[in-house]
């Protein structure tokens, strides 16, 4: 059952092959099998989707059902949910449960999806492994000594390991695609400004965005098209139409010309150079036509991301004070030890750093020669991109530089860390989507293939990602330990 | 650069102790370090980049969307009294 | 030495929408603590802030009215600093582009002279929750209604060189704003605060001393006390050899003196940048047109139809100008047939007078327009005197019921009726044949006795005027 596409399911569940609960049961003993190992959950919510599908098999008894009606999700628990806890992977909110739904979880919520719960992150969604959640390294399931990459990890290995069809996940740096790509599985980040950020956690607000994980960009597609669009609560998510995504999904690729940026495979290691450019080789025989293209500052992307979302996150974190919600210290001897204890005792290293960081690049002295010299910068990157897609449809490259590595082995060198998303960050800084699917695998770990288009083009991405699943097999494969 | 860890932890309001401090400072300096790199940058007659989208603000209208839910806010918090959220003294 | 004063102000209006700058919740005075904080207001994980359509067409007319630059694209900011009254740890304001640029207001000092204060900019920002202290075992309570309410913080060039310059600016303003119908110009619940930057400099440099600035200066007096307390403490400083310190410092209303504030004690390092939540704010050319065809009546041209309208003085003009609720109030007395000069002397006199007494707005008088006028009217048809008006006055402030009702009720109808009064005067001469003798023989000081005595006769409800014709007419024979 779980080795089915989102359509299959679909079917199966509108034409009473099989019940939502039956569904649900089946992917709640799946994550009773493999969670204690994985860890990929913070919150499960086994008698609430018990009941959500129950609700979902009388919506499609009634024929009140849509296309996603009683199929299983995952959110991640950087999304708000009404009266379920939700910690954003921190011990600051650990005991947080939000009076509202993010826009995302009503969305789906209206769509008939059915919540099995809420997956493990790195805590504010900082990191590149997961391994800074204060509930623990999520394992990959490939290889569980090896991390899942971050920060959406939870949401990924859930995904590969079929502990649930669909999970959403946020991706502001790489989030969403680093992670699939070490998971071996699709996930896309949509535009900045598709997918509305209410009640979604802020770590760095000019670069969150929503996006979600699945098996196959068509899953994907089903899926975005329930949770895209306009919401007055979010004043920067865009009020245009969302296009009908599963319409173009089959268009031939004839005519699209793809680019591939030859910054992104200098220094890059030749065996994942050889899968990308295998699976560029498969998309030029469906049609694409391939020509080299540069993006001369995006070798930039990193220095300008660390000090962009720090900036920003130091002050989306300073809500967390001690005083309405979350972690406050014990017996306070004045205002400032309890703003400066129950911040120490609440965030872990890696969020301490990052406040720190972004505290520095907007002090006095700094802000013009740091934050807005970044924010310059950031102006080149993405000029960088428009120019490029004046002569290209798409841009592919490698998700990352290199496949899951061992849990610990970057721990202590943060720098070493955000290389990791060294071709994902640019992306979130010019504001386009991307997605990463899976491209082969090297050494037995999974190898994520990057493709970006240009703002709100997620049609013409999942088109190309789509043709080129349906000609290769890698987003099948599943991982040997959880088959 | 240089960079002040106590100015910047207490502009921050997060305790440091001076153990922490120790780990942190290596830490902090690769980072900054790191983006030291764009100094280097020519970024003349280049607009900052606050934000990818181009749209200009959606208002809304004066209209009210709430009523009290005081109660279902407060039940999180860590100390209320009187519908007062609170927390050591302050002074002006 | 003679020293020169240099007065700044930065006023925070709130202004009267609805519901607040970010979020819908309402806006309202009193409520009880925290009811009207939402999750935008309280800062919850996820939210995000709307601006509010109604706040942004308040400061454009405002910048209309203060003759100022109106910024096309503005820019909301992040102001970092911890405060339990500020639920994000940042507040949202326009630091790097404020929505209303460069204007000035002038203004009229006592001695009728005028002056051109200018105005450096006005932006929206949002205003910060309230600590009240010592509300439970020696700690602070938090309540955040006011927390996101919006305010148009104006800020003057430092251009006011006198306390009474910088209350005069104040009161152009509130007039302003309130005229405007921006803000309800409440100083006591903290609608419209003032914070003064004063220092002072040897008369004729020309660099600016350095500053204090001045919090907490809640009423017109307060201003003008806290400056002269300060100006006086800064020359002392001076003249002593010693040095003013850049420093903020909160005025005291009960001592009258103003102190260092211990919370800003530290150099502030608010690390403004620009908020990634809000775009730019576009005010379209549908916008500002809306809003030049909303503007009302400003206060220099009411004065001035006023004048030539109801031919008052130039002086009762400009009080009948002072607000727009007062204006209003005349002019609806003046409709319903009231002499102007008698409605402007009554709503400047006994009105004003009650007002004050009871500490009521125009808005809140016992007595309406209509009533005012139902009064004024039988003033003016005879039926009472003046005199007699000011006490049904007092007993319709009493609420003893209508003009009529009073006058009817308390037996105040003048006696008008020649007839009666004649009768009244026969007797009278009939009754004193001397002094009516004398009188016809050039004493004229009796005529004050005959009045008298008919005034007693009448029960003092004679009509003045008429009683006095018909007295003459009869003594003369």
């Amino acid at each position: 059952m779980h080795t089915k596409t989102l359509r299959e399911l679909s079917h199966a569940l509108h034409h009473k092959h099989i019940s939502s609960v039956e569904l649900t049961s089946h992917y709640l003993q799946r994550i009773a099998r493999f969670e204690p190992e994985l860890n990929s959950f913070i919150t499960l919510n086994p008698d609430a989707a018990l009941l959500a599908a129950k609700a979902a098999d009388q919506a499609i008894h009634a024929q009140t059902h849509g296309p996603l009606t009683g199929i299983p999700i995952v959110q991640k628990d950087i999304f708000c949910t009404d009266g379920i806890k939700t910690t954003c992977g921190s011990k600051m909110l650990a005991n947080f449960i939000a009076p509202y739904d993010a826009t995302v979880v009503e969305k789906c919520h209206q769509a008939g999806l059915v919540m099995l719960g809420k997956s493990n992150m790195d805590e504010f969604a900082m990191g590149s492994s997961n391994e800074t959640s204060f509930y623990g390294s999520v394992k990959n399931p490939w290889d569980l000594s090896r991390v899942p990459g971050g920060s959406s990890g939870g949401s990924a290995a859930i995904i590969a390991a079929r502990l649930s069809p669909l999970a959403t996940a946020t991706d502001t740096g790489g989030s969403i695609r680093q992670p699939a790509a070490f998971c071996g599985i699709s996930g896309l980040k949509p535009s900045y400004g598709r997918v509305s950020r209410f009640g979604m956690i802020a770590f760095a607000s000019s670069m969150d965005q929503a996006g979600l994980m699945a098996n196959s960009a068509e899953d994907i597609a089903l899926t975005l098209q329930a949770i895209a669009g306009f919401d007055p609560r979010d004043s920067t998510s865009v009020n245009q139409p969302v296009p009908d995504y599963l319409a173009t999904l089959n268009q031939d690729l004839t005519g699209k010309t793809i680019g591939l940026p030859k910054e992104f495979f200098a220094g890059l290691d030749s065996d994942i150079a050889t899968l990308i450019m295998d699976g560029a080789k498969e998309l030029e025989k469906l049609g694409a036509r391939l020509i080299e293209v540069s993006l001369p500052h995006v070798h930039l992307s990193v220095p300008v991301y660390y000090v962009i979302a720090p900036a920003e996150c130091s002050a989306n974190l300073a809500r967390y004070d001690g005083v309405r919600f979350g972690h406050r210290c014990s017996d306070p001897k004045d205002l400032l030890d309890l703003y400066q204890r129950s911040r120490a005792e609440g965030f872990g290293a890696e969020v301490k750093r990052r406040i720190m960081v972004g505290t520095h690049v907007l002090s006095a002295g700094c802000y013009e020669d740091y934050f807005v010299k970044a924010q310059r910068v950031r102006r080149l990157i993405a000029n960088d991109f428009h120019s490029a897609f004046q002569s290209v449809d798409a841009l592919l490259g490698p998700t990352a530089p290199g496949t899951a590595f061992k849990l610990g082995e970057k721990a202590f060198d943060p720098v070493s860390m955000y290389l990791s998303d060294i071709y994902t960050i640019a992306t979130n800084l010019a504001g386009l989507p991307g997605i990463s699917i899976p491209a082969g695998f090297h050494k037995g770990l999974p190898v994520g293939l990057q493709l970006t288009t240009r703002n709100f083009d997620e049609a013409t991405l999942l088109n190309i990602a789509h043709r080129y699943q349906h000609v290769t097999a890698w987003h099948k494969a599943m991982p040997e330990y959880v088959a | 650069m240089s960079f002040n860890i106590d100015k910047i932890a207490h502009l921050s309001r997060i305790a440091v102790t001076a153990e922490e401090q120790l780990q942190l400072e290596p830490k902090l300096m690769t980072i900054v370090a790191m983006i030291d790199q764009l100094q280097s940058v020519d970024t003349t007659n280049i607009e900052p980049m606050v934000n990818p989208l181009t749209d200009y603000l959606c208002l809304r209208a004066d209209q009210g969307t709430e009523t009290n839910n005081r109660e279902k806010y407060q039940a999180i918090a860590p100390l209320v009294a009187s519908g007062l959220y609170i927390v050591p003294k302050v002074i002006d | 030495m003679n020293w020169e004063i240099v007065i700044g102000l930065e006023v925070h209006t709130q202004l009267k929408t609805a519901t607040k700058i970010f979020s819908g919740s309402a806006t309202a005075y009193g409520a009880e603590p925290n009811t009207q904080a939402n999750s935008v207001d309280l800062a919850f994980p996820g939210v995000l802030p709307v601006l509010n359509q109604t706040a942004v067409e308040m400061a454009l007319k405002f910048g209309l009215a203060a003759n100022a630059n109106i910024n096309h694209l503005s820019a909301f900011d992040r102001k970092l600093y911890f405060y339990p009254d500020l639920p994000k740890g940042y507040q949202i304001s326009q630091f790097h582009i404020p929505i209303v640029g460069a204007g000035f207001l002038d203004i009229e000092l006592d001695d009728g002279q005028h002056k051109r204060i200018g105005i450096t900019r006005a932006h929206l920002e949002e205003d910060a929750g309230k600590s009240l202290h010592d509300v439970y075992d020696g700690m602070s309570g938090i309540d955040l209604n006011r927390a996101g309410t919006p305010l148009l913080e104006i800020v003057s060039e430092p251009d006011m060189r006198s306390a009474a310059e910088a209350v005069a600016y104040l009161k152009t303003l509130h007039s302003l704003v309130t005229y405007l119908d921006i803000c309800d110009g409440n100083m006591q619940e903290g609608s419209f605060r003032c914070d003064a930057n004063v220092s002072v400099r040897p008369m004729g440099s020309s660099t600016l001393g350095t500053r204090a600035e001045i919090k907490n200066v809640n009423s017109f007096r307060y201003v003008e006390k806290a400056i002269h307390y300060e100006v006086e403490r800064q020359i002392d400083l001076l003249e002593s050899g010693g040095i003013v310190k850049q420093e903020t410092r909160l005025y005291d209303s009960v001592t009258n003196t103003t102190r260092s504030m211990r919370s800003k004690e530290e150099a502030n390092d608010y690390r403004y940048f620009p908020d990634p939540d809000l775009l730019m704010v576009h005010v379209t050319d549908a916008m500002l047109k809306e809003a030049i065809a909303s503007m009302p009546e400003l206060p220099n041209a009411k004065q001035q139809r006023f004048q030539s309208q109801y031919g008052l003085s130039a002086y009762d003009a400009k009080v009948m100008s002072a607000s727009r609720a007062l204006g209003d109030y005349f002019e609806q007395v003046v409709a319903m047939g009231v002499n102007a000069k008698l409605a402007a002397n009554w709503v400047m006199g006994d009105l004003a007078a009650n007002l004050n007494k009871h500490l009521l707005a125009i808005g809140e008088s016992i007595i309406d327009a209509a009533a005012l006028a139902a009064l004024l009217t039988r003033i003016e048809d005879n039926t009472i005197s003046g005199k007699t008006a000011k006490i049904v006055f007092e007993a319709m402030w009493a609420g003893e019921g209508s003009a009529d009702q009073i006058i009817e009720t308390r037996g105040f109808k003048q006696v008008s009726d020649t007839g009666a009064l004649e009768k009244i005067i026969d007797d009278i001469i009939a009754a004193n044949p001397g002094q009516l003798a004398e009188y016809r023989g050039g004493k004229d000081k009796l005529f004050g006795f005959f009045i008298g005595l008919a005034m007693k006769a009448s029960k003092g409800q004679a009509n003045p005027q008429q009683l006095n014709d018909l007295l003459k007419q009869k003594l003369a024979g």
